[in-house]
């Protein structure tokens, strides 16, 4: 399993059209992809547009980011990557 | 015996049609308590196909019309709702355990919802009804509930429901229903401005559900917002906006369109509009659900261009606040407190993303600039010292700007000579003027003793305006200017320009030369 913080940088942070950013990009790996928040310990699966947006999680937030399964590696590369660039929300 | 019951108009035009009743009548408690897991879980997948079916048969519908593509950015959402992998093993998880899937449905919505509404973030608590919204479709696809448009033979017929979502109106059109009235809705919904886009007459009617019924023959009048059973002979059906237009004689008067989106721009030369009195640019702001960047305002303008070609394009600084707060700003004090250009003189980090867009969507052109909801000269001395300073860090600026100001204040009739001397041009917002003048809701009609020519206190408005300003750089905006018991007092004041919504440009037009020639 590998594991890191990232942080949430959108103007926004994570609302329906990021969270369904988010929901593309994870849906493309086997592995099990989840975020925690830092402080309160609140998970979402990254495959979840649901429970992305319950997590409430604002500009600044700090996240650990969760892989877990066979293709880990790119998986967590690729979500890793989407959370650094702030993740574009332009169509 | 004719019968008319007075509503609100929604969408203009006239259609008369027999009526047709469409909503969800089944509820749950018809559904068998004790149910089969393999069973149970068909339907449910059923219900869930359905759904899918409906929203991806909507979506290509939707790139293949002339509406927004941001209004029904939407369905793009709700489809990832549904097809939320943790959804579909909840509930299958719920129907193992022997519950109903309608039960587990509604768990896993309401437990999303109540989490989202208590977010105390606005955004969030609007995404609840989205997440409501969708819960419901899915809730109506397992029990066969939703409007059944395989029972609606549609053409010709007027639809009666208690709402009708944005989705629905879709296949209004698609069955040919001639005209809608509904219970609950309002003008600046997205029902509603899908409706006057294609052409749909529609009126809100409170308990129509209770007051009609079905196989009743109506007309529905969109402009007046009356609904007439069993209407007398005489009453006549006015084709349905877009499609017949009048001949093109040359009138003595001007008649420009206000419009909201790009694409409405395309039909402009057919109506014989001479240009885009306003172009709101406020629908960027308020169809999406957050603040678009500057690329994407700019963008948006620049689709507008394509379709101007070289009609006169006045472009409005978003005229924010009032009725018309984006869900994703609700949060900003400001913006309830302030409308129009006092908004943005609060909030000029917003101010000048706004209109470093405008005026780069216009490099190399006249940009006319139009200043909403102006009270006081200063206000437009402050816009011009904010385009001129951005106009500097451009490589690319406009050839000119043009700055008008929109008067729709009284304070803004009481220091109009002041104004004028500091723009090129001013449009009168009459819809805001009366509401402003009379003390009266926005979305009221004001009663007969309160019309000329008993009461002139809006003719007097205007009057002054055109003396101070000059006819030629005045426009009349609104409702004011298509109304036939004002437009004889403002003609003959000198009035040359008008500019109404472009559905109401046929009829206007047919009314001045009918007037005038």
């Amino acid at each position: 399993m590998k594991r890191e913080k990232v942080v949430v940088s959108n103007r926004y942070g994570i609302h329906a059209r990021v969270a369904a950013t988010i929901v593309k990009e994870a849906s493309k790996y086997k592995s099990d992809i989840y975020i925690e928040k830092v402080d309160d310990g609140m998970r979402a699966n990254c495959k979840s547009i649901l429970g992305l947006l319950a997590l409430g999680a604002s500009k600044g937030t700090i996240l650990n980011l969760e892989v877990d399964g066979e293709d880990e590696t790119d998986a967590f590369e690729a979500m890793k990557q989407l959370f650094e660039s702030g993740i574009e929300e332009n169509e | 015996m004719s019968k008319t019951f007075k509503g609100k108009p929604l969408s203009p035009g006239i259609a008369k049609g027999r009526l047709v009743f469409a909503f969800h009548v089944r509820s749950e408690g018809e559904l068998p308590s004790e149910v089969g897991f393999v069973d149970e879980v068909r339907r449910f997948f059923k219900a869930l196909g359905a759904a899918r079916k409906d929203l991806e048969l909507m979506k290509a519908r939707i790139s293949k019309s002339r509406m927004q593509k941001e209004v029904f950015d939407v369905i793009d959402v709700y489809l990832m709702f549904i097809e939320d992998p943790t959804f579909a093993d909840f509930v299958v998880e719920q129907i193992r355990a022997g519950k109903p899937a309608y039960v587990a449905i509604k768990e896993y919505f309401n437990d999303y919802a109540d989490r989202l509404s208590s977010a105390g973030d606005p955004y969030l608590r609007e995404r609840a009804k989205d997440i409501k919204y969708v819960k419901r479709f899915l809730l109506n696809k397992l029990f066969q509930t939703e409007i059944d448009w395989e029972e609606v033979s549609g053409r010709g017929e007027i639809l009666v429901a208690p709402f009708v979502s944005p989705v629905d109106i879709v296949n209004v059109v698609e069955k040919g229903i001639k005209g809608i009235v509904v219970e609950k809705g309002s003008e600046t919904s997205h029902t509603s401005i899908v409706a006057r886009s294609l052409g749909v007459p529609m009126v809100k009617l409170e308990d129509a559900t209770e007051k009609l019924r079905e196989g009743e023959v109506v007309l529905i009048d969109g402009s007046e917002g009356k609904v007439i059973v069993e209407p007398a002979e005489g009453y006549q059906e006015r084709p349905v906006i877009f499609k017949e237009i009048p001949e093109k004689e040359e009138l003595p008067v001007e008649i420009y369109a206000n419009i909201d989106f790009p694409e409405e721009a395309k039909i402009l030369k057919e109506l014989g509009a001479k240009g885009i009195g306003i172009f709101r640019t406020e629908y960027m702001f308020l169809v999406r659900r957050d603040w678009p960047s500057e690329q994407e305002q700019e963008r948006y303008i620049r689709k507008l261009l394509k379709h101007t070609g070289d009609l006169l394009v006045n472009i409005r600084i978003a005229d924010l606040g009032g009725d018309k707060v984006p869900v994703y700003a609700e949060g900003i004090r400001e913006l309830l407190d302030y409308r129009g250009i006092r908004f943005f003189m609060l909030k000029e980090d917003l101010f000048r993303i706004h209109i470093r867009a405008v005026i780069k969507a216009f490099a190399g052109r006249t940009l006319r600039l139009l200043i909403p909801m102006v009270s006081d000269a200063y206000e437009v001395r402050w816009v011009k010292k904010v385009v001129e300073e951005e106009i500097k860090s451009l490589d690319h600026p406009p050839d000119e700007v043009v700055y008008g100001a929109m008067i729709e204040t009284p304070a803004g009739v009481l220091e109009i000579r002041k104004i004028n001397q500091e723009v090129d041009f001013v449009s009168i917002g009459s819809n805001d003027l009366t509401s402003f003048m009379f003390g009266i809701d926005r979305e009221c009609r004001l009663p007969e003793y309160l019309d000329p020519p008993n009461n002139m206190a809006i003719v007097e408005s205007v009057k002054r305006i055109i003396r101070v300003c000059g006819a030629e750089r005045v426009t009349l905006c609104g409702e004011v200017a298509r109304s036939t018991k004002y437009l004889p007092y403002l003609l003959s004041s000198g009035l040359k320009k008008l500019s109404v919504n472009p559905a109401f440009i046929p009829e206007l037009r047919s009314w001045l030369s009918e007037h005038l020639n």
